[in-house]
């Protein structure tokens, strides 16, 4: 019998696989929109006012007759490129904090963990109303804004994470031969913190694109004529009755990149999950020669 | 316990001043638009306007004397005036809290009348089809934004039951309670998978204690054992999480508010955030701190009723 495998199990299930395929054709639709978008996003065209979709338009046209697909592929850059912003600022603020936070601990961390419960407490979406309503609306701030509000909570992740893997022997080892806080945190640690940030940074641009669409469509962020899939459903709402796919097809943009993001996520979280993990079946074993056929059913 | 008690309210003091004190000084200093062009609304005005409007709203004075107007007048009733509307502020929040309140209300008890039945359900049926089909529904749910059901729903009713009154006025508790309900459980659904999930996690857990396999070995019937044992030690995390999605539906009111287009406390925040009306944003924000402080207190004093231990703690 051969020797159990270190690895054992798939990430290669059904759901991982087909939501990491829609996350892929959405990615690819929103950077190759230049290329991929059949009409000018802002191009009007008043002979084509609320066309029915169709081969030229694919989605119909909106008031103006500017073309809904090609709208929103680049309302998806916007949304997209507007989430990954917002977890990158979070991830530069909140992992050193939450690195510094759980290693140091005393007085600093006890600071840091009192800040960030309250800033926790608070809606993301109420923290954004008042940062706009301090420095103003449009797209950039709001951006920044959320971006400040996610701080706290990946500076959790971050210091629970530390908390159990700073008393461990490769620390110790670290700290014995001599090496400053800084390495210690940056090039020993962190690269162990690393799978379960990874998770909770892909959770939190799920989160960024439903705060993020809801900034819009209070017309707090994106200001026109550029829109966002947020922006473009509050366009479309005016018009919901009667030409429901100007609305509709942003809001389903939405619901479906959040998904394919939540299972992505959910998949990758049970892998790395031992006992959660989807584990070979019998018929895979045998044919590995793991177990013999002979082997009773459990 | 009642020493517990003062200091948690003296520390709820203490917040509630940071907190008004940071949101008067930022806007004041901070804020791009000059107050007094929102006053007389417009870049114009004579020079004898704008002194007049810097006069009556104390603007000449500095922003510390201001603070102190401010913070002292909430006491006596009076939240300042608005810039835009030139009306009390406090008598414009009043005039639409009934909507925000019935709206949060509503959306809260409809979230735990079917969020905890269904996380039990869940938890009880763990890895059968019913479970899946659970999850994979709030899968899809929790991804769709509270403005996107809005519509689908003003859209369904508007083919279904076209004379149903969706969007105008209404009057009396009737009326009230019709035209709130389809917004009631718009704001709901949003809210609803969080619970469930909590629910179902607690729930799973209480059924693999070894208590549970006592209760069962004395002959309990199933019922009681799910919905007295199980519960009551599965409820504690789900009230914690509850408090904090009441604050979380406040900030989704805003939204499904505008979509039905009922005029309530949210959309009154958005428009004066729009239009830079700083005393009502001040006002309703430092309101909606006092209820997430409110609420969080009640859960607090919610857990000490449920779980002894806490009880004992506090005392000890």
């Amino acid at each position: 019998m051969k020797r159990k495998k270190k690895q054992e199990g798939t990430l290669w299930t059904i759901p991982f696989i087909a939501s990491a395929a829609v996350l892929l054709v959405i990615l690819i639709f929103t950077i190759f929109a230049p290329v991929l978008s059949p009409w000018d996003p802002n191009k009007l065209d008043l002979t084509q006012v609320f066309a029915t979709p169709s081969a030229a338009h694919l989605l119909g046209t909106d008031k103006t007759g500017r073309d809904i697909f090609s709208r929103i592929l680049y309302g998806g850059r916007m949304t997209l490129s507007g989430s990954f912003a917002i977890v990158l600022i979070s991830m530069i603020f909140g992992i050193p904090l939450g690195l510094f936070a759980g290693y140091k601990g005393g007085k600093f961390d006890k600071a840091v963990m009192w800040i960030t419960n309250i800033i926790v407490s608070f809606p993301p979406l109420l923290l954004g109303f008042i940062f706009v309503a301090v420095f103003g609306s449009g797209f950039g701030k709001v951006v920044l804004a959320l971006g400040v509000i996610y701080v706290p909570m990946l500076a959790r992740t971050t210091r629970s994470i530390v908390l159990t893997e700073k008393n461990k022997t490769y620390v110790e080892a670290a700290q014995a031969m001599g090496y400053g806080t800084s390495k210690i945190l940056f090039f020993h640690i962190l690269p162990n913190c690393i799978p379960t940030i990874l998770v909770q940074v892909t959770l939190d641009i799920g989160n960024a694109i439903l705060d993020l669409a809801a900034m819009s469509f209070l017309g707090l962020g994106v200001q026109p004529p550029i829109s966002d899939w947020g922006s473009m459903l509050e366009d479309g709402r005016v018009y919901l009755l009667t030409q429901p796919m100007q609305a509709l097809a942003p809001g389903f943009m939405i619901v479906i990149a959040v998904v394919a993001i939540n299972v992505f996520v959910e998949e990758i979280r049970k892998f790395m999950n031992p006992s959660e993990r989807k584990l070979p079946s019998r018929r895979q074993l045998i044919r590995r020669g793991l177990i013999s056929k002979e082997v009773e059913r459990a | 316990m009642l020493k517990s008690c003062v200091r948690k309210i003296m520390e709820y003091v203490v917040i509630l001043f940071v907190v008004s004190i940071l949101i008067f000084f930022l806007i004041h200093l901070f804020s791009p638009t000059d107050p007094v062009s929102v006053i007389i609304g417009g870049k114009g005005g004579t020079p004898e306007q704008i002194q007049a409007a810097r006069e009556e709203y104390h603007l000449n004075e500095p922003v510390w004397r201001q603070y102190l107007y401010w913070i002292g007048g909430i006491f006596h009733g009076d939240w300042g005036t608005s810039y835009k509307y030139h009306t009390p502020v406090l008598q414009s929040i009043a005039d639409r809290a009934p909507v925000t309140l019935g709206l949060v209300l509503g959306a809260s008890v409809l979230s735990i009348l079917v969020a905890i039945p269904l996380g039990v359900a869940s938890a009880v049926k763990n890895g059968k089809p019913l479970d899946g089909a659970l999850s994979i529904i709030s899968l899809i749910v929790a991804a769709v934004p509270p403005f996107l059901l809005s519509m689908l729903l003003i859209l369904a009713l508007s083919k279904l039951a076209p004379a149903y009154p969706i969007t105008g006025g209404y009057s009396g508790v009737e009326g009230y309670l019709i035209r709130m309900f389809w917004p009631c459980i718009a704001l709901a659904c949003s809210k609803v998978t969080i619970t469930l999930k909590i629910t179902r996690q607690g729930m799973v857990e209480q059924m693999q204690m070894p208590y549970m396999m006592n209760v069962e070995a004395k002959g309990m019937p199933r019922k009681n054992m799910i919905w007295k044992h199980g519960l009551k030690n599965a409820v504690i995390p789900v009230i914690s999480i509850l408090s904090i999605q009441i604050g979380a539906m406040i900030v989704g009111a805003v939204l499904v508010e505008s979509v039905f287009s009922l005029s309530g406390v949210g959309s009154l925040l958005i428009d004066s955030i729009k239009s830079s009306d700083f005393p009502v944003v001040q006002a309703i924000i430092l309101m909606l701190v006092v209820v997430f402080l409110i609420t969080g207190a009640l859960a607090d004093f919610l857990y000490a009723v449920i779980d002894p231990r806490i009880r004992a703690g506090r005392k000890g």
